[in-house]
């Protein structure tokens, strides 16, 4: 059955980018689907780009391994990027009407050379990401298909891969707001299948604070003992909220979720689809995290803990409802993983090949295009299978390391470029080179050299500081290319089409929703999680 | 206050503060009728 599901998910991935791939005719089509996007496709989009098997696999680990607390910390930061993001950044990358984020950076500072670095910096950073996604799927796949590793790595490489080559943006879109119901389903209702099989909320709290393994795991700072690998209740406490203002700035600014807003039929789409995407990560993320550390109280020794949930689908759920999960969790793997294969492709494709060739500013066909773009993603995808193939598997840290490069190479620059008109090429050159640069050293030398940094260091704060010292160092003694300068003024503007008042409502509708949403979680966190706890381990913990 | 309380409160009360915030952002940007201009 488990099997069954997971090849109904392969098939559904492939006919959906067979069907959808027939009516790709021009770039517009292919990587921002026309630009006609409504806001449960962007949003459908946001959020399947966003969880992976980073989120079900990795994360969800953490919470099993005892710090669900933590997780909830962290992301109830991370979640406000959506709608911070698209106020700060979003909005105008879609006013730019460019056909990537590399190529707005390009427009706003008026330089082909920094649009192919940062095209290069989508290449090697979202490869790296998808190196751990497709990690998390093959653990997948082989654990349920009872197949070796390396087949389970084949298989699933060349179902995304070919999904991609033939769907293009839309496919993606169209898939990813599919996969998108499956796994909130596969979250919502098993988790909460597993909170029930343990006898409901409070029994449930009552199993998990006597688990005696993961003691305290249920407090604000997760588990103490032997397993607090995260350190001191303070550094958890410091790292929780560094890492939410960090994953705040990636979904701000990140290629995999910002490039969403250039698919949208208008801003209000924009703004709309930031708060449900917020809602329905910070509804989720309760059930994982608490759910996900619920699964000790049928088996306290998964390892690897990154297949703590598969085993709960295969173990504790119920049989239809296990294979929603495990389906759920493979279209989170393949929904993310087809969005960062299209975005490597796309930005070998428009932002770095032509500046390699010195082809820029040469018009080039719609079919030429398609074709360099699907030429890139392919060769992109083999070089990812052979890392992947050779890499030990390490799905949260590896995720980890290469979304934060975006957090300290784009974010600063990005948000500093829409609020200055002052700033010059070389400046933004700088910044975003000095903060991919700094944390992909440190972040490389801290998990594979050795190096210990205290927890107030953390490498991708230390490449924020750097981005911005860089940023303006090299600003120094430059004047901005006047062009870009343009560029800004002209994307500043709101356009008139997005100030209707019929408009505005239906996004204060969708405001309203989404604050009703975080209302009643305050209170079922309180009823069903706080109160328990607290009548559990005392009023001081 | 628990902590356990404080952190549900919190995960309640960070979004709907930044949902707060940013409807007022957007009143202000888009509140504005075209033929105002």
């Amino acid at each position: 059955m488990f099997a069954a599901g997971v090849i109904a998910s392969f098939v559904l991935y492939l006919v959906i980018g067979a069907v959808v791939g027939r009516k790709v005719k021009t770039r517009s089509d292919y990587y921002v689907a026309g630009r006609n996007a409504p806001t449960l496709l962007v949003a459908g989009t946001l959020v399947a780009s966003f969880l992976s098997t980073v989120s079900f696999m990795g994360e969800l680990g953490f919470s099993y391994d005892g710090f669900p607390v933590v997780m909830l910390i962290l992301t109830a930061l991370n979640i406000s990027g959506y709608v911070l993001g698209v106020l700060a950044f979003g909005r105008y990358l879609r006013r730019s009407e460019a056909l990537t984020v590399p190529e707005f950076f390009g427009r706003r500072f008026d330089s082909p050379g920094l649009q192919a670095v940062a095209g290069l910096m989508v290449v090697a950073g979202i490869g790296l990401y998808l190196v751990a996604v497709t990690q998390g799927l093959s653990l997948v796949v082989a654990q349920l298909l009872d197949v070796p590793e390396w087949s389970a790595l084949v298989i699933v490489w060349a179902a995304y891969t070919v999904f991609t080559l033939m769907s293009g943006t839309k496919g993606v879109m169209i898939n990813d707001t599919i996969m998108f119901g499956i796994f909130m389903i596969a979250g919502v209702v098993g988790m909460s299948w597993i909170i029930g099989e343990a006898g409901g909320p409070g029994a449930a709290v009552a199993a998990m604070t006597a688990i005696e393994s993961k003691p305290d795991a249920l407090t604000w700072h997760g588990v103490t003992g032997p397993g607090a690998y995260m350190g001191s209740p303070t550094e958890v406490l410091v790292w929780a909220l560094t890492l939410g203002v960090v994953w705040a700035t990636v979904v701000a600014v990140s290629p995999w979720q910002s490039s969403r807003y250039l698919m949208a039929r208008n801003e209000h789409v924009c703004l709309r689809s930031g708060f449900v995407a917020m809602g329905a990560v910070g509804v989720l993320y309760v059930f994982l995290t608490l759910g996900g550390f619920a699964i000790n109280i049928f088996n306290p020794d998964i390892r690897p803990s990154e297949i703590a949930f598969i085993w709960a689908a295969q173990n504790v759920l119920p049989t239809a409802l296990g294979v929603v999960a495990v389906t759920g969790i493979v279209a989170a793997g393949l929904s993310s993983a087809a969005a960062f294969l299209s975005l490597i492709g796309f930005s070998a494709a428009h932002d770095v090949l032509p500046w390699l060739t010195r082809r820029r500013g040469t018009p080039v066909d719609d079919a030429s295009a398609l074709r360099t773009s699907r030429i890139a993603m392919l060769g992109a995808g083999v070089v990812v299978l052979l890392i992947t193939f050779w890499s030990p598997p390490a799905v949260l840290t590896i995720g980890y390391f290469a979304a934060t490069l975006f957090a300290a190479a784009w974010g600063p620059v990005a948000i500093w470029c829409i609020r200055s008109a002052r700033l010059s090429t070389r400046a933004a050159m700088a910044g975003m080179i000095a903060g991919f640069g700094t944390v992909a050293v440190l972040n490389g030398l801290v998990e594979f050299g050795g190096l210990d940094l205290p927890v107030w260091a953390d490498p991708v704060l230390i490449g924020f500081t750097a981005s911005i010292v860089a940023t303006w160092l090299g600003g120094l003694g430059r004047q901005p290319a006047p062009a870009g300068v343009r560029f800004r003024e002209k994307i500043l503007h709101t356009p008139a089409e997005d100030r209707r008042p019929r408009e505005l409502r239906t996004t204060r509708t969708v405001a309203m929703g989404t604050a009703g949403v975080f209302a009643v979680t305050l209170v079922a966190l309180v009823a069903v999680y706080a109160v328990p706890v607290t009548q559990q381990l005392g009023i001081g913990r | 206050m628990s902590p356990a309380i404080a952190v549900a409160v919190y995960y309640g009360l960070i979004p709907l503060a930044v949902i707060t915030v940013s409807w007022l952002i957007v009143r202000r940007d888009y509140g504005t009728r075209p033929e105002a201009d």
